[in-house]
Protein backbone atom coordinates (compact mmCIF):
# COMPACT_ATOMS: atom_id res chain seq x y z
CA UNK A 1 0.00 0.00 0.00
CA UNK A 2 2.69 2.55 0.80
CA UNK A 3 4.55 1.63 -2.46
CA UNK A 4 1.41 2.46 -4.46
CA UNK A 5 1.26 5.71 -2.80
CA UNK A 6 4.62 6.75 -3.52
CA UNK A 7 4.65 5.37 -6.92
CA UNK A 8 1.25 8.28 -7.47
CA UNK A 9 3.05 10.97 -5.41
CA UNK A 10 5.80 10.62 -7.92
CA UNK A 11 3.92 10.57 -10.80
CA UNK A 12 2.51 13.46 -9.93
CA UNK A 13 5.17 15.20 -9.25
CA UNK A 14 6.90 14.52 -12.02
CA UNK A 15 3.63 15.35 -14.34
CA UNK A 16 3.69 19.04 -12.50
CA UNK A 17 7.08 19.51 -13.37
CA UNK A 18 6.27 18.67 -17.11
CA UNK A 19 3.46 21.74 -16.85
CA UNK A 20 5.53 24.32 -15.16
CA UNK A 21 8.62 23.40 -18.11
CA UNK A 22 6.41 23.92 -21.29
CA UNK A 23 4.90 27.18 -19.16
CA UNK A 24 6.27 30.33 -20.87
CA UNK A 25 7.59 33.57 -19.15
CA UNK A 26 5.87 36.47 -18.68
CA UNK A 27 8.37 38.36 -21.05
CA UNK A 28 7.76 35.77 -23.28
CA UNK A 29 4.64 36.21 -24.22
CA UNK A 30 5.08 39.97 -24.54
CA UNK A 31 7.22 39.37 -26.50
CA UNK A 32 5.03 37.26 -28.72
CA UNK A 33 2.42 39.93 -28.16
CA UNK A 34 4.87 42.24 -29.76
CA UNK A 35 5.75 40.25 -32.41
CA UNK A 36 4.14 41.88 -35.47
CA UNK A 37 4.36 39.00 -37.75
CA UNK A 38 2.38 37.37 -35.45
CA UNK A 39 -0.74 39.58 -35.59
CA UNK A 40 -0.02 40.43 -39.52
CA UNK A 41 -0.88 36.59 -39.45
CA UNK A 42 -3.60 37.03 -36.63
CA UNK A 43 -5.16 39.97 -39.18
CA UNK A 44 -4.58 37.98 -42.00
CA UNK A 45 -6.61 35.55 -40.88
CA UNK A 46 -9.47 37.13 -40.03
CA UNK A 47 -9.30 39.49 -43.14
CA UNK A 48 -8.78 42.69 -41.12
CA UNK A 49 -5.38 43.17 -43.42
CA UNK A 50 -7.32 43.55 -46.28
CA UNK A 51 -9.98 45.08 -45.01
CA UNK A 52 -7.56 47.77 -44.19
CA UNK A 53 -5.88 47.65 -47.15
CA UNK A 54 -9.30 48.33 -49.01
CA UNK A 55 -10.07 50.94 -46.42
CA UNK A 56 -6.48 53.24 -47.96
CA UNK A 57 -7.15 52.62 -51.03
CA UNK A 58 -11.13 53.69 -50.63
CA UNK A 59 -9.35 56.67 -49.20
CA UNK A 60 -6.55 57.33 -51.59
CA UNK A 61 -9.28 57.60 -54.34
CA UNK A 62 -11.56 59.41 -51.94
CA UNK A 63 -8.22 62.46 -51.57
CA UNK A 64 -7.52 62.09 -55.59
CA UNK A 65 -10.92 62.77 -56.06
CA UNK A 66 -10.87 65.94 -53.91
CA UNK A 67 -7.53 67.20 -56.07
CA UNK A 68 -9.43 66.54 -58.90
CA UNK A 69 -12.67 68.31 -58.01
CA UNK A 70 -10.87 70.92 -56.29
CA UNK A 71 -8.60 72.02 -59.78
CA UNK A 72 -11.86 71.63 -61.93
CA UNK A 73 -13.94 74.10 -59.80
CA UNK A 74 -11.28 76.80 -62.15
CA UNK A 75 -11.82 75.10 -65.26
CA UNK A 76 -12.73 77.83 -68.46
CA UNK A 77 -16.11 76.51 -70.31
CA UNK A 78 -15.52 73.68 -72.92
CA UNK A 79 -16.14 74.65 -75.96
CA UNK A 80 -19.68 72.81 -76.27
CA UNK A 81 -20.75 74.69 -73.12
CA UNK A 82 -19.55 78.00 -74.01
CA UNK A 83 -22.51 79.10 -76.14
CA UNK A 84 -24.83 78.04 -72.99
CA UNK A 85 -23.40 80.89 -71.12
CA UNK A 86 -22.21 83.43 -74.15
CA UNK A 87 -25.51 83.66 -75.82
CA UNK A 88 -27.51 83.61 -72.45
CA UNK A 89 -25.76 86.50 -70.88
CA UNK A 90 -25.67 88.75 -74.23
CA UNK A 91 -29.26 88.02 -74.04
CA UNK A 92 -29.43 89.31 -70.31
CA UNK A 93 -27.15 92.17 -71.06
CA UNK A 94 -29.28 93.01 -73.89
CA UNK A 95 -33.01 92.93 -72.23
CA UNK A 96 -33.45 96.56 -72.26
CA UNK A 97 -32.56 96.80 -75.95
CA UNK A 98 -34.33 93.77 -77.06
CA UNK A 99 -37.53 93.89 -74.88
CA UNK A 100 -38.21 90.34 -74.25
CA UNK A 101 -39.68 90.48 -71.04
CA UNK A 102 -43.41 91.47 -72.22
CA UNK A 103 -46.53 90.29 -72.37
CA UNK A 104 -47.54 88.51 -75.40
CA UNK A 105 -50.17 86.14 -76.47
CA UNK A 106 -49.60 82.29 -77.86
CA UNK A 107 -49.24 82.65 -81.29
CA UNK A 108 -49.30 79.04 -81.54
CA UNK A 109 -45.34 79.04 -83.46
CA UNK A 110 -44.21 75.95 -81.82
CA UNK A 111 -46.32 73.88 -83.39
CA UNK A 112 -45.55 75.43 -86.76
CA UNK A 113 -41.81 75.09 -86.48
CA UNK A 114 -41.75 72.08 -85.34
CA UNK A 115 -44.02 70.63 -88.57
CA UNK A 116 -42.06 72.43 -91.07
CA UNK A 117 -39.02 70.87 -89.22
CA UNK A 118 -39.57 67.34 -89.41
CA UNK A 119 -41.21 67.83 -93.09
CA UNK A 120 -37.40 68.87 -94.06
CA UNK A 121 -35.83 66.39 -91.81
CA UNK A 122 -34.83 68.89 -89.08
CA UNK A 123 -35.62 65.82 -86.57
CA UNK A 124 -34.53 66.10 -83.51
CA UNK A 125 -33.80 69.60 -83.26
CA UNK A 126 -34.58 71.82 -80.14
CA UNK A 127 -35.36 75.03 -80.07
CA UNK A 128 -36.14 77.79 -78.06
CA UNK A 129 -37.94 81.04 -79.18
CA UNK A 130 -37.67 84.15 -77.80
CA UNK A 131 -39.88 87.37 -79.04
CA UNK A 132 -39.21 90.37 -78.65
CA UNK A 133 -40.52 93.20 -79.00
CA UNK A 134 -38.29 95.53 -80.80
CA UNK A 135 -37.39 95.77 -84.92
CA UNK A 136 -33.64 96.13 -83.41
CA UNK A 137 -33.38 92.19 -84.35
CA UNK A 138 -35.54 91.00 -86.74
CA UNK A 139 -34.78 87.53 -86.86
CA UNK A 140 -31.69 85.60 -85.67
CA UNK A 141 -30.62 82.09 -84.34
CA UNK A 142 -28.24 81.91 -82.05
CA UNK A 143 -26.36 78.76 -80.78
CA UNK A 144 -27.06 77.23 -77.74
CA UNK A 145 -26.12 73.62 -77.59
CA UNK A 146 -25.27 70.65 -80.22
CA UNK A 147 -29.20 69.85 -80.98
CA UNK A 148 -30.73 73.12 -79.26
CA UNK A 149 -30.51 77.04 -80.79
CA UNK A 150 -32.71 80.21 -79.97
CA UNK A 151 -34.42 81.44 -82.08
CA UNK A 152 -34.84 85.34 -81.55
CA UNK A 153 -37.85 86.90 -83.70
CA UNK A 154 -39.03 90.45 -83.98
CA UNK A 155 -43.07 90.66 -83.08
CA UNK A 156 -43.07 94.14 -84.76
CA UNK A 157 -41.45 93.06 -87.71
CA UNK A 158 -43.73 89.58 -88.37
CA UNK A 159 -47.21 91.97 -87.54
CA UNK A 160 -45.59 94.57 -90.17
CA UNK A 161 -44.98 91.95 -92.73
CA UNK A 162 -48.11 90.15 -91.67
CA UNK A 163 -46.34 86.74 -91.64
CA UNK A 164 -48.25 83.80 -91.86
CA UNK A 165 -47.30 81.12 -89.12
CA UNK A 166 -45.88 78.76 -91.99
CA UNK A 167 -43.64 82.01 -93.23
CA UNK A 168 -42.43 82.67 -89.68
CA UNK A 169 -41.34 78.94 -89.64
CA UNK A 170 -39.78 79.52 -93.36
CA UNK A 171 -37.52 82.46 -91.94
CA UNK A 172 -36.49 80.67 -89.08
CA UNK A 173 -35.63 77.54 -91.16
CA UNK A 174 -33.67 79.72 -93.18
CA UNK A 175 -31.83 81.16 -90.19
CA UNK A 176 -31.12 77.91 -88.58
CA UNK A 177 -28.96 77.06 -92.23
CA UNK A 178 -27.99 80.20 -91.75
CA UNK A 179 -26.64 79.05 -87.92
CA UNK A 180 -25.57 75.44 -89.38
CA UNK A 181 -23.75 77.14 -91.36
CA UNK A 182 -20.80 78.46 -89.08
CA UNK A 183 -20.63 81.89 -89.72
CA UNK A 184 -21.78 83.21 -86.91
CA UNK A 185 -19.78 81.29 -84.52
CA UNK A 186 -16.11 81.67 -86.35
CA UNK A 187 -16.83 85.42 -86.12
CA UNK A 188 -17.74 85.58 -82.75
CA UNK A 189 -15.51 83.57 -80.79
CA UNK A 190 -11.45 84.61 -81.08
CA UNK A 191 -8.67 82.29 -81.55
CA UNK A 192 -7.14 83.58 -77.97
CA UNK A 193 -10.88 82.32 -76.51
CA UNK A 194 -10.89 79.42 -78.23
CA UNK A 195 -7.17 78.53 -76.88
CA UNK A 196 -8.74 79.03 -73.06
CA UNK A 197 -11.76 76.70 -73.45
CA UNK A 198 -11.81 73.53 -71.58
CA UNK A 199 -8.29 74.61 -70.08
CA UNK A 200 -7.55 75.11 -66.25
CA UNK A 201 -6.66 78.38 -64.75
CA UNK A 202 -5.74 77.06 -61.20
CA UNK A 203 -2.99 79.49 -59.78
CA UNK A 204 -3.62 81.93 -62.67
CA UNK A 205 -5.64 84.81 -62.91
CA UNK A 206 -9.02 84.06 -64.53
CA UNK A 207 -8.73 85.35 -67.99
CA UNK A 208 -12.51 87.24 -69.04
CA UNK A 209 -11.30 89.43 -71.58
CA UNK A 210 -11.54 87.24 -74.30
CA UNK A 211 -15.23 86.23 -73.48
CA UNK A 212 -16.29 90.00 -72.68
CA UNK A 213 -14.29 90.75 -76.83
CA UNK A 214 -16.96 88.14 -77.94
CA UNK A 215 -20.07 89.80 -76.39
CA UNK A 216 -18.78 92.58 -78.22
CA UNK A 217 -18.59 90.79 -81.27
CA UNK A 218 -21.76 89.16 -80.92
CA UNK A 219 -23.07 93.06 -81.01
CA UNK A 220 -21.13 94.20 -83.36
CA UNK A 221 -22.59 90.79 -85.72
CA UNK A 222 -26.13 90.92 -84.38
CA UNK A 223 -26.54 94.96 -85.30
CA UNK A 224 -24.38 95.76 -87.55
CA UNK A 225 -21.94 93.10 -89.56
CA UNK A 226 -24.30 90.76 -90.65
CA UNK A 227 -23.72 88.40 -93.22
CA UNK A 228 -21.88 88.58 -96.60
CA UNK A 229 -22.85 88.25 -99.96
CA UNK A 230 -20.81 84.59 -100.27
CA UNK A 231 -22.39 83.42 -97.13
CA UNK A 232 -26.31 84.51 -98.32
CA UNK A 233 -25.92 82.76 -101.32
CA UNK A 234 -25.05 79.95 -100.02
CA UNK A 235 -28.09 79.41 -97.33
CA UNK A 236 -30.55 80.72 -100.29
CA UNK A 237 -29.53 78.46 -102.45
CA UNK A 238 -29.70 76.03 -99.95
CA UNK A 239 -32.79 77.14 -98.73
CA UNK A 240 -34.56 76.59 -102.44
CA UNK A 241 -32.57 73.31 -102.90
CA UNK A 242 -34.62 71.93 -100.37
CA UNK A 243 -38.34 73.29 -100.34
CA UNK A 244 -38.14 72.30 -104.08
CA UNK A 245 -39.05 68.89 -103.09
CA UNK A 246 -42.30 70.66 -102.19
CA UNK A 247 -43.15 73.27 -104.36
CA UNK A 248 -45.58 74.68 -102.35
CA UNK A 249 -43.09 75.88 -99.72
CA UNK A 250 -41.02 76.94 -101.78
CA UNK A 251 -43.48 79.33 -103.32
CA UNK A 252 -43.88 80.34 -99.72
CA UNK A 253 -40.36 81.24 -99.43
CA UNK A 254 -40.57 83.56 -102.48
CA UNK A 255 -43.32 85.29 -101.40
CA UNK A 256 -41.77 85.79 -98.02
CA UNK A 257 -38.63 87.13 -99.83
CA UNK A 258 -41.08 89.75 -101.43
CA UNK A 259 -42.86 90.88 -98.68
CA UNK A 260 -39.18 91.40 -97.04
CA UNK A 261 -38.33 93.26 -100.09
CA UNK A 262 -41.03 95.94 -100.33
CA UNK A 263 -40.51 96.47 -96.53
CA UNK A 264 -36.96 97.04 -96.73
CA UNK A 265 -37.55 99.54 -99.70
CA UNK A 266 -40.47 101.01 -97.53
CA UNK A 267 -39.78 101.42 -94.17
CA UNK A 268 -36.76 103.18 -93.01
CA UNK A 269 -37.24 101.08 -89.85
CA UNK A 270 -35.78 98.39 -91.73
CA UNK A 271 -33.29 100.20 -94.01
CA UNK A 272 -30.11 98.20 -91.79
CA UNK A 273 -31.73 95.02 -93.13
CA UNK A 274 -30.09 94.75 -95.79
CA UNK A 275 -26.35 94.85 -94.79
CA UNK A 276 -27.16 92.01 -92.18
CA UNK A 277 -29.14 89.90 -94.72
CA UNK A 278 -28.37 91.03 -98.11
CA UNK A 279 -30.37 91.12 -100.49
CA UNK A 280 -33.95 90.08 -100.76
CA UNK A 281 -33.56 91.35 -103.93
CA UNK A 282 -30.77 89.05 -105.52
CA UNK A 283 -31.92 86.10 -102.82
CA UNK A 284 -34.91 85.91 -105.47
CA UNK A 285 -32.81 86.58 -108.52
CA UNK A 286 -30.68 83.62 -107.23
CA UNK A 287 -33.77 81.12 -106.77
CA UNK A 288 -35.71 82.13 -109.84
CA UNK A 289 -34.99 79.92 -113.08
CA UNK A 290 -33.46 82.58 -115.50
CA UNK A 291 -34.85 83.75 -118.63
CA UNK A 292 -33.70 82.05 -121.70
CA UNK A 293 -32.70 84.96 -124.42
CA UNK A 294 -34.06 83.79 -127.83
CA UNK B 1 -46.30 64.66 -44.89
CA UNK B 2 -48.09 67.63 -45.60
CA UNK B 3 -47.70 71.61 -45.07
CA UNK B 4 -49.77 73.85 -45.06
CA UNK B 5 -49.95 74.74 -48.73
CA UNK B 6 -50.80 71.23 -49.60
CA UNK B 7 -49.82 67.53 -49.15
CA UNK B 8 -46.17 66.80 -50.64
CA UNK B 9 -45.63 65.62 -53.90
CA UNK B 10 -41.73 65.07 -53.47
CA UNK B 11 -38.67 67.23 -53.78
CA UNK B 12 -36.87 68.39 -56.96
CA UNK B 13 -34.71 70.58 -58.03
CA UNK B 14 -34.34 73.47 -60.55
CA UNK B 15 -32.44 73.03 -63.75
CA UNK B 16 -32.10 76.17 -65.34
CA UNK B 17 -29.15 78.95 -64.40
CA UNK B 18 -31.18 80.77 -62.90
CA UNK B 19 -35.06 80.99 -62.41
CA UNK B 20 -38.40 82.19 -60.73
CA UNK B 21 -41.17 81.10 -58.58
CA UNK B 22 -43.94 82.70 -59.75
CA UNK B 23 -47.15 84.00 -58.18
CA UNK B 24 -49.36 82.68 -61.02
CA UNK B 25 -49.76 79.90 -63.32
CA UNK B 26 -48.30 82.11 -66.14
CA UNK B 27 -45.17 82.98 -67.58
CA UNK B 28 -45.47 86.60 -67.08
CA UNK B 29 -46.66 86.43 -63.49
CA UNK B 30 -45.00 88.27 -60.90
CA UNK B 31 -41.56 86.81 -59.30
CA UNK B 32 -41.67 85.66 -55.68
CA UNK B 33 -38.06 84.86 -55.78
CA UNK B 34 -35.70 84.09 -58.02
CA UNK B 35 -34.27 80.60 -57.54
CA UNK B 36 -31.28 78.81 -58.97
CA UNK B 37 -29.95 75.79 -60.68
CA UNK B 38 -30.09 72.95 -58.27
CA UNK B 39 -32.44 74.41 -56.11
CA UNK B 40 -34.62 71.88 -54.29
CA UNK B 41 -37.92 72.71 -54.20
CA UNK B 42 -40.86 70.87 -52.94
CA UNK B 43 -43.68 69.97 -54.95
CA UNK B 44 -46.92 69.74 -53.48
CA UNK B 45 -50.44 69.06 -54.82
CA UNK B 46 -52.26 72.08 -56.58
CA UNK B 47 -56.02 72.33 -56.00
CA UNK B 48 -56.18 74.62 -59.63
CA UNK B 49 -53.77 72.50 -61.68
CA UNK B 50 -52.84 74.06 -64.94
CA UNK B 51 -50.99 71.30 -67.34
CA UNK B 52 -47.02 72.24 -67.96
CA UNK B 53 -47.11 73.95 -64.07
CA UNK B 54 -46.01 72.74 -60.82
CA UNK B 55 -47.01 74.21 -57.56
CA UNK B 56 -44.05 74.45 -55.05
CA UNK B 57 -42.77 75.54 -51.76
CA UNK B 58 -39.78 76.37 -50.44
CA UNK B 59 -37.95 78.62 -47.11
CA UNK B 60 -41.87 80.01 -46.83
CA UNK B 61 -42.70 80.81 -50.10
CA UNK B 62 -45.03 78.63 -52.07
CA UNK B 63 -45.52 79.87 -55.32
CA UNK B 64 -45.52 78.25 -59.36
CA UNK B 65 -42.87 76.99 -61.45
CA UNK B 66 -42.99 75.08 -65.13
CA UNK B 67 -42.93 71.43 -64.55
CA UNK B 68 -40.27 71.05 -67.26
CA UNK B 69 -38.00 72.95 -65.42
CA UNK B 70 -37.62 70.77 -62.62
CA UNK B 71 -35.86 67.09 -62.28
CA UNK B 72 -36.19 64.03 -59.69
CA UNK B 73 -32.49 64.15 -59.77
CA UNK B 74 -29.74 66.86 -59.04
CA UNK B 75 -29.54 68.26 -61.81
CA UNK B 76 -25.60 68.88 -64.24
CA UNK B 77 -25.75 72.74 -63.56
CA UNK B 78 -23.36 75.28 -65.56
CA UNK B 79 -22.67 77.50 -61.98
CA UNK B 80 -21.69 73.95 -60.38
CA UNK B 81 -19.18 73.36 -63.69
CA UNK B 82 -17.14 76.08 -64.05
CA UNK B 83 -18.11 77.47 -60.25
CA UNK B 84 -15.23 80.61 -61.02
CA UNK B 85 -15.51 81.08 -64.40
CA UNK B 86 -18.62 82.28 -63.38
CA UNK B 87 -18.42 84.24 -60.27
CA UNK B 88 -15.36 86.04 -62.33
CA UNK B 89 -17.96 87.19 -64.97
CA UNK B 90 -19.47 89.40 -62.23
CA UNK B 91 -23.07 89.13 -62.57
CA UNK B 92 -25.28 91.92 -61.05
CA UNK B 93 -28.22 90.87 -58.84
CA UNK B 94 -30.98 92.67 -61.60
CA UNK B 95 -28.32 90.48 -64.28
CA UNK B 96 -29.24 87.21 -63.04
CA UNK B 97 -32.57 88.15 -62.30
CA UNK B 98 -33.13 88.64 -65.67
CA UNK B 99 -31.19 85.82 -66.99
CA UNK B 100 -34.12 83.35 -64.24
CA UNK B 101 -36.97 85.62 -66.50
CA UNK B 102 -35.39 85.02 -70.00
CA UNK B 103 -36.56 81.02 -69.17
CA UNK B 104 -40.25 82.05 -68.69
CA UNK B 105 -40.04 84.18 -71.87
CA UNK B 106 -38.45 80.89 -74.06
CA UNK B 107 -40.86 78.92 -76.14
CA UNK B 108 -39.47 75.69 -75.86
CA UNK B 109 -39.86 73.12 -79.01
CA UNK B 110 -38.48 69.66 -80.41
CA UNK B 111 -39.01 68.54 -84.19
CA UNK B 112 -39.67 64.20 -83.67
CA UNK B 113 -39.08 61.81 -86.11
CA UNK B 114 -41.88 60.44 -87.03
Amino acid sequence: MKLQIKIIFLVLLFSFHGIAANKKSKEELRGEELEFGKIKQVLKNDFLKERADKKVKELNIIKKKRIVDNTRLFNYPREEDVWKILTEIWLVKNASKLKWDFEKPDYGLRASIERLFEQFGFLEQKFRLLLVNSPEVTHFCLPFSRDEVIFVLSVPFIRTLDLTKREIAILLLEDLIRKNQGYFQQYVISSDLRKLLGKNFKGKTVNTTEFDKSLKNMDFFVYSKGFNFQQQYKVTTSMSTILKSNLEYWNNYLTLLQKIDRLVKTNVLYKKYTSLFPSPELQMKWILPKKKVL
Amino acid sequence: MSNAEGKVIGVFYYKNVFGHILERQDRNSTSLTTISCGFPLKVVTNNNPKQGWSKVSSAGVSGFVISSYLSSSKPDCIQKNYPKFISALDLSLSEMFYWGRLYDMYINGKSKVK
